[in-house]
């Protein structure tokens, strides 16, 4: 991941103060990539990603004096994972894309590894709500099972149990369709 | 390769699939306008009404709504001028580039034209 | 090596698919000093065409020119030094130029330098649908194609704007034995 360095207060030393103009157009600039991936990882839609991902921003705007101090991108991280998913529920969306109707990357002659990829992105996007956010966070953010049952409201052996399930459909997907990966 | 390999290397390219993108360049200003707008209704909303009666009680209800609809529309168009403002930078962009080569082009064929011309009439100056 | 990469480099097909270039012919960019690679299909030379001045009096002869072309491909090659390139790579493009439709117009070489400079035109009825030039120096190589249909009149008033002079194709450019042409080698 190409984000910043930042400490886990979400701010670089030095920023000014968050409630000031500047200081939150900072905190924007530097976390806008990561929640806007989570929502679009999730979401498979650029214009719901960004719409999820303003209301993200909004509510740290209006809350940050509850943030706790040090705690911003896991605060981010949490309420974009939440909105993503209240978004899914209140439009009753949900990505029915089968492997075989998943869109073909525009070039067969594309590097394995990329075709790959984006079937993965493709079946991610058929798992239930929590479960996919689940797999965005671990894998797109790298967070810890234990950080993201707390992040979701859920138990560190549920978010395992989602993990498990989901990379052994993923894997038996793929299999099937891309032979063996090596 | 061995299943923990295996695992390994599927885990890495999940990874990868999921690797952050950026978000969309028009994203920071939608955001900011967006903000400034929550603040421009908080400091309307903060005018003291005078308290004289339901009449008032309803007339500064209706004026928020009023408001916000505003607000809200006001949002919209900006969000839609800046995508535009956007869009229209990499049409023209990539239009003048566009131009840049055929004008390039135009120019090369041009000039082998010409020295053809220039052969041509050594040619039937020796003739 | 400098190169100047204006366009995608066409490996095969060209735009419209009327012309391949030979892979023989798009490896001499390994040797050159110097590349220019322009190669504009026919969304892209209405792209071009939008951005084109409705004042600019080269301009509006340029627009008019390319309204209802396919393709343009230019591609010149500039070498440090001779026989980086050889008869028969030039030979493998001829053969293109020599389908149906397709006549040489002007051929001219000259003696001391070696240099050798080649028009065809396409043809379908009385229109011309194509033009292909050849300019082959000893330390240069430059290869335009125009996919389209062209007017003779335009392609001869052409090097008259960009402050060069013009080049006279013949009255009728159907004809190879107009006074102007001269074929030296077959």
């Amino acid at each position: 991941m190409d984000a910043p360095a930042v400490n886990e207060s979400g701010t670089k030393e030095g920023v000014t103060a968050p409630d000031t103009r500047a200081g939150f157009a900072q905190l924007l600039r530097v976390h806008q990539a990561m929640v806007f991936s989570i929502a679009l990882h999730f979401l498979r839609d650029r214009s719901a990603a960004e719409e999820v991902a303003q209301d993200v921003f909004l509510q740290l705007h209006r809350s940050f004096d509850s943030v706790e101090p040090g705690r911003v991108v896991f605060w981010l991280r949490k309420v974009t994972g939440n909105r993503a998913i209240d978004y899914v529920r209140k439009r009753k969306l949900r990505a029915m894309v089968a492997l075989e109707d998943a869109p073909e990357p525009r070039s067969q002659s594309a590097q394995p590894d990329l075709l790959l990829q984006a079937r993965l992105r493709a079946l991610i996007a058929t798992l239930p709500e929590k479960p996919r956010m689940v797999m965005v966070l671990r894998y797109q953010e790298d967070v810890m099972p234990e950080e993201i049952a707390q992040m979701l409201g859920m138990p560190v052996r549920t978010v395992k149990s989602h993990l498990q399930r989901s990379l052994a459909m993923l894997r038996e997907k793929i299999d099937r369709s891309m032979g063996d990966i090596r | 390769m061995g299943d923990e390999e295996r695992t390994d290397e599927f885990e890495k390219q999940l990874k990868a699939a999921m690797a952050r993108g950026e978000a969309p360049a028009w994203f920071e200003a939608r955001v900011m306008n967006a903000v400034n707008q929550s603040g421009a209704l908080k400091s309307r909303q903060g005018m003291a009404l005078p308290h004289r009666g339901w009449r008032w009680v309803t007339a500064g209800a209706a004026a928020v709504v009023m408001i916000t609809a505003w607000n809200e529309w006001a949002h919209h168009i900006a969000l839609e001028h800046i995508k535009q403002a956007h869009m229209d930078a990499e049409e023209r962009e990539a239009g003048e580039a566009a131009k840049a080569k055929l004008l390039l082009a135009m120019k090369i064929t041009s000039a082998k034209l010409a020295e053809i011309q220039a052969k041509v009439d050594e040619a039937q100056r020796n003739d | 090596m400098r190169t100047v990469m204006l366009g995608m480099i066409a490996i095969l097909p060209l735009a419209a698919q009327e012309m391949k270039l030979p892979p023989r012919i798009e490896k001499l960019a390994e040797k050159a000093s110097e590349v220019v690679d322009v190669n504009l299909d026919a969304s892209m030379l209405r792209l071009a065409s939008r951005f084109l001045s409705d004042k600019d009096p080269d301009e509006v002869r340029v627009k008019k020119m390319v309204n209802g072309l396919k393709g343009i491909m230019v591609k010149s090659f500039e070498f440090d030094s001779r026989g980086e390139y050889e008869q028969a790579d030039l030979d493998e493009l001829r053969a293109q130029w020599k389908g149906p439709g397709w006549s040489r117009v002007v051929g001219v070489r000259g003696k001391k330098d070696g240099e050798n400079a080649e028009v065809f035109l396409k043809t379908d009825g009385d229109q011309v649908t194509g033009m292909a030039i050849l300019v082959a120096d000893p330390k240069e190589l430059t290869i335009v194609n125009v996919v389209g249909p062209i007017d003779p009149e335009d392609v001869r008033d052409l090097p008259g704007h960009f402050g060069i002079p013009k080049v006279e194709l013949g009255k009728n450019p159907l004809h190879k034995d107009e006074k102007s042409t001269k074929e030296e080698d077959r």
